[in-house]
Parts: C-alpha cells; structure tokens; sequence
C-alpha cells in the first residue's frame, strides 16, 4: 500500500471538515485521493483488522501484556481448573 | 477547592518545567512521557502535541503504521522503540531495554519525549519505570494524560462509571489473584485475548480452554443470560468501534482477540434498605 493511504488517513483524522465530507459521501472523498482501487476498497470497507492488514501493519506485538511475575517468568504450569465442577459450587 | 494542587502547581512542580530535580539540584535534560490516544491523530491533546513537536529527542511506540508516519513528520528526531522488541526475547528485557534507551538520551542532556499509543501511563511498564528512574537520578521527569481505552470505551458503550461505579481488571491477574468484585458494579477486564500469555502472536486469540474458564468464573456471579460486551476502541477515523453484545453463557464460544475489551455491565442495583431509608428521612 503506498504512502497516499497512511496520507489521507492522517489528513482525514486532522480535519473534521474533511472528515465529515467522508463520512457524507465517501466514494466522492476518495475520488483525486491518488488511491489504487484496491486502497480505496479498503477504506470503503471500513473494517479496522483489513486496513491494518493493508497499512502492512503486524499485529498488535507491541502491546504491552502485564501478568504476575510467576508467570512471566515461566513459573510453574498446573493443571487447568474444570469450569464445570466450579459452576456448580456457584453461591446462592 | 483542589488541596492536591494548592501546595506545587503545575508551573511551578520543578518535575514538571524540566528545570530542576525534587531536591533543588539542576541538572540537564529531562523526561516528558505522553500518550497519543487510540484513534489516529485526533486523540492527541495540544500539550502532549506542543511536546511531540518542540522535544529535543522523540521516541514513540505505537501499533499503527499511520501514527507512526505521523510522529515522524511532526519531529525529525523521532526515533520508534519497536526495534526493542524480537522473537523469543522476554518482556522483561524488552521494557528494561525501552527504559534504558529513553534515560541514555536524558543522560546526554536532552528534553526527551517518549510518546506511547493510548495513555502512557495504562499497561505500559517503561514508562513509568524510565519516570522513576530519571527522578532518581535528578532529572526532571513527568507524565502527562491522555485518552486510553478505558475512555474510548465510556464513550462507545454510552456508559458511566459514575452511576454503579466501575471495576476494572487485566484479565489473566483477574483470574490468578481471583479477584474480589461486585457485581453490582461494571467490570471491565483487559486482554482477554492474551489471557495468561507471555507474548503476542500473529493471529492468536484467547484459547477456547481458557476463555471457558473466564467464563465459569463469571457465571459463578451473573445469570447465563447476561449480556456481556466485547470492545475494541477504533483505530481509524473511517472505522467504526467493534461492539459485540452477547449472553454471558455464549462468551466460551467467541474469538477473542488480543486488543478486545471484556464489559460486563452491573447487575441490577442491590436493594435499598427500607429501615435505613426511613430512618434517613426522620433526621
């Protein structure tokens, strides 16, 4: 996907007059964008995992994941609990 | 009446104005760790912007490639964090790495700004690892606000935290500290889609073995029928927040994937007591 892609998501996201245009009549938006068929495709689809995909963008390993130490660190593993004996000690 | 501020406001907290240390000390250099918001640009607040433009050195780290284009044209200094993170390395060594490249470059007498995705301040370990770090050396070093998910979420759901009140949780320290909650209030669990995971991979999603866990300890708590809300903040102007509403028995079956926010909104309100209500009202 070309730079014209991350462009007009940026001026889109600056302007919320463009962006109201957008939002009004998408197709005449992106026509003179300089957006190949298929970028234009994407936006219209409106669908954030397929234009993360198409912004060549990785999933998301940069989230930041926060768990017990233990477990970072490879503690030890367990067996897995048994959902169905617990549901039935619910508390009334 | 803010008491919190009355003693050290915010121009004159030398932590802040990046002129001294907490102890009077001057030294060059100092830290400002912002946030840029979940959605593209927009989330950004003129602060936190005056600070990406005018810093003397910028890192960032964010998820989407349109925030990054867009960090790097507002400062030519900026330099991404991403290239911290690698196959097999652990988390650990990844935010201490992060933490040593931002304080290298205060260090050297720089005003640094490090701007991460969402709030700096919300599951980021280096951020505030780098803060205290610079303090403890004598640099002047602060954080400042910004739009996370949580805020994102407030104002997709059409929700408010104020009415029940509002408990909120990362997923998998829900489950292994088995935390106390009420029921009556919402609670919101975080990375379900990672639960009980080290890292992140590509394509992964909350196993369906652990989510049926998650969702047994809920129903311990809230009828099957419950209506549960699976959340992802949008990203993109032209994209909509992903809003998923289903019955709490049908949350095992779901795909559940690493940035989905859990909403379990409150039970109906507990009962008042009459006796106390009436007793209230005599005096």
């Amino acid at each position: 996907m070309s730079d014209n892609l991350k462009k007009f998501l940026i001026d889109l996201a600056s302007d919320p007059g463009r962006m109201s245009r957008f939002v009004a009549d998408p197709a005449g938006e992106l026509d003179g964008a300089g957006l190949s068929a298929d970028e234009q495709a994407v936006l219209l689809a409106r669908d954030s995992a397929r234009l993360r995909r198409a912004l060549g963008a990785s999933p998301p390993d940069h989230m930041t994941i926060i768990t017990k130490k233990a477990l970072a660190k490879g503690g030890k593993k367990k067996a897995a609990p048994k959902p169905k004996k617990k549901q039935g000690s619910r508390k009334k | 009446m803010d008491s919190g501020r009355s003693g050290r406001t915010s121009k004159s907290d030398p932590r802040r104005d990046g002129r001294r240390n907490g102890a009077g000390v001057s030294r060059p250099g100092s830290l400002v760790v912002v946030g840029t918001g979940i959605s593209l640009v927009g989330q950004t607040t003129l602060e936190t912007l005056a600070r990406l433009e005018r810093a003397e050195k910028l890192f960032y780290l964010v998820t989407a490639p349109t925030t990054e284009a867009w960090i790097r044209g507002l400062n030519p200094t900026a330099e991404s964090l991403g290239d911290c993170y690698a196959d097999g390395k652990s988390r650990y060594k990844i935010y201490q790495e992060m933490t040593a490249r931002i304080l290298s470059a205060v260090r050297s007498g720089l005003q640094v700004c490090a701007a991460f995705y969402g709030h700096p301040g919300v599951f980021v370990s280096a951020s505030h690892a780098a803060i205290r770090r610079a303090r403890r050396e004598g640099f002047a070093a602060c954080m400042l606000p910004a739009v996370s998910a949580e805020d994102c979420l407030v104002a997709d759901l059409g929700v408010d935290p104020g009415e029940d009140g509002c408990q909120s949780y990362e997923a998998t320290d829900f489950l292994i500290s088995r935390r106390r909650f009420d029921p009556t209030s919402a609670l919101i669990l975080w990375q379900v889609g990672v639960l009980g995971e080290t890292s992140v991979r590509k394509g992964m999603a909350c196993r369906p073995e652990r989510l049926a866990v998650l969702t047994a300890v809920l129903r311990r708590h809230y009828p099957p029928r419950h209506r549960v809300v699976l959340y992802e903040a949008a990203e993109f102007p032209t994209c909509d927040p992903v809003i998923k509403r289903i019955p709490l028995a049908r949350l095992s079956q779901q795909t559940v994937w690493p940035m989905t926010t859990l909403y379990v909104p409150p039970k109906p309100s507990r009962v008042v007591d009459a006796r106390i209500m009436r007793w209230l009202d005599q005096t």
